[in-house]
């Protein structure tokens, strides 16, 4: 910290007050299980390990947030520690309690289970292996991105922190295997009812995957769980009346430009002038070329949709019946 | 937790199973105003830069040294003329005459043209005397701060010319008129902003 005492009462401050709103946050989440039937699938795992894991992460960084502290921790392994306890179990974590969550709804399959509480344990039991030695050797003094250390009583927290690593790689590895099998295994997997998890949101109320126009009809909301209200009240789906659905068309404009938008990057970088002005033209012209396009929608067929709709009902049937 | 809206004697509705109108681009001035906003907060920014280090000058030239304060007041007044004809182009539109909105969209975009030509030889002029970007903190912040200002007036006129092509072909069609709002609205926020450079950059700039 070569800041003077304003910015550094300034960063002190701001980093103290982020944490009121986020603690109110994960009090939020644990409200949203407070008395629920807490069931441990793969996607609650992931929850728990994100709010237990985000937690502590959190509380170093109010420690970081004292000044005097941080000007001993500053550059520490100690702040290195601490950012990746709030990004492996803020962002990491959650995302894959996410993906284990919405994977049937899009691919129209659960991921498999068995992989998927390997690749859990690896990579909650290897974090906690991997980071926590970093907070103790950032107490120690221990500063980032050094390549040798002369204090031989430092080596076997570096030793503990490698065969954490190594488990977290095992975790890497059981997850992608998770993703493999499930795909190989995708028939077993199917979810026919479009609701594998017995949801209370309305994605859960349509099939998996989704069909292009999402709901046939609006639904209408009465509740702050619309599908676990129209669940408990028998809301039935209309199966008839069909109307053609509006829907805007589909278009390459976006990636094309996010693409070129990626070269002329490149090119900036490594001062690539004729590529990033060839590239900035090229920019623009796609997207005025985009705009001669006047067809922006289209219409779903009626009969699209019941044909659609039709097989939806036949599918639901198959899976009470099976 | 399940707060009901209807009233209990009544049957629950799930599904509307009425039509719905979507009509096309209903949406697009909302959406517009939120990248207006996005882009107030880029010049805020730049501004508050501004504001910050325009008083460093590094034992470089000042505001009173560079700023010719006629040349920017003809500049301004470029942009703001450019406003009120663009002003007419709508009027013209809402009487469904393309003709005369082709004509003031063209009178519009010679206006923005002159704009960016005097800006081009403000900036070649304070270059040439040394006042480069790099100068000073003060020059850093005045070259972000107008030549952004600047750029934008360039993507204007880019789209200007652009629906100019597409109101000749098409007439003017809804998706058109759409167009020509969204394009009113960003032109009328350049010259906003551009009144917050005038003041802020070159009055205040020479009572330093």
């Amino acid at each position: 910290m070569g800041s003077g005492a304003s910015v550094n009462s300034f960063f002190g401050i701001t980093t103290m007050v982020i944490s009121i709103p986020t603690g109110a946050k994960l009090f939020n989440w644990l409200f949203t299980m407070y008395r629920g039937r807490i069931r441990f699938e793969l996607p609650m795992m992931w929850t728990v390990a994100f709010m237990l894991t985000f937690t502590v992460g959190g509380m170093t960084g109010v420690l970081l947030a004292v000044p005097p502290a941080d000007f001993v921790l500053h550059n520490s392994l100690f702040l290195i520690a601490h950012f990746h306890n709030v990004i492996i179990g803020g962002v990491l974590f959650g995302l894959f309690a996410a993906i284990n969550f919405w994977w049937p709804k899009a691919f129209g399959f659960k991921l498999d289970e068995f992989w998927g509480k390997i690749s859990f344990w690896c990579w909650v039991v290897g974090f906690w292996l991997a980071f926590m030695p970093l907070y103790v050797l950032g107490l120690m003094g221990v500063t980032r991105r050094m390549r040798v250390f002369d204090d031989p009583s430092l080596q076997i927290w570096f030793v503990i922190a490698a065969i954490g690593a190594a488990i977290i790689a095992v975790g890497i590895g059981a997850m992608l295997v998770q993703f493999a099998v499930s795909i190989w295994k995708r028939e077993e997997l199917r979810d026919e009812t479009g609701d594998p998890w017995g949801g209370r949101t309305l994605e859960w109320s349509t099939s998996s995957p989704p069909p292009d126009y999402n709901f046939a009809f609006t639904p209408v909301i009465h509740s702050l769980d619309a599908w676990y209200d129209m669940k408990s009240r028998g809301a039935e789906r209309p199966l008839d009346g069909f109307r053609p659905i509006h829907m805007p068309s589909n278009t390459g404009t976006g990636v094309i430009l996010a693409g070129i938008s990626a070269v002329i990057g490149f090119a900036l970088i490594w001062y690539i002038w004729w590529l990033a002005a060839v590239g900035f033209v090229g920019l623009i012209a796609v997207a005025i070329g985009h705009t001669f396009n006047y067809k922006r929608d289209f219409h779903i067929p009626a009969e699209t949709v019941a044909t659609t709709e039709a097989e939806r009902t036949r599918v639901l049937a198959g899976a009470a019946g099976a | 937790m399940a707060t009901t809206l209807t009233h209990p004697s009544e049957a629950p509705r799930f599904y509307d199973l009425d039509e719905h109108a979507h009509p096309d681009g209903h949406s697009t001035m909302l959406g517009f105003w939120i990248y207006l906003m996005s882009d107030c907060l880029i010049f805020a920014i730049l501004f508050a830069c501004y504001a910050v280090l325009g008083g460093n000058y590094a034992a470089g030239p000042g505001p009173k040294d560079l700023f010719d304060l006629n040349l920017v007041a003809v500049n301004t007044a470029m942009l703001l003329f450019s406003s009120i004809t663009y002003g007419f182009a709508m009027l013209a539109m809402q009487r469904g005459t393309k003709s005369q909105v082709l004509l003031w969209l063209a009178v519009t975009g010679l206006f923005g043209l002159a704009f960016l030509s005097i800006e081009l030889f403000e900036f070649h002029h304070m270059i040439h005397e040394g006042a480069t970007p790099q100068r000073s903190a003060f020059l850093s912040a005045f070259f972000t701060l107008v030549g952004t200002h600047g750029l934008h007036v360039t993507f204007g006129s880019i789209w200007l010319v652009t629906l100019m092509v597409q109101v000749a072909r098409k007439g003017l069609i809804a998706a058109n008129q759409r167009r020509l709002m969204c394009l009113s609205l960003f032109w009328h926020f350049l010259d906003v902003i551009w009144i917050g450079v005038f003041t802020f950059v070159y009055l205040m700039g020479m009572l330093r």
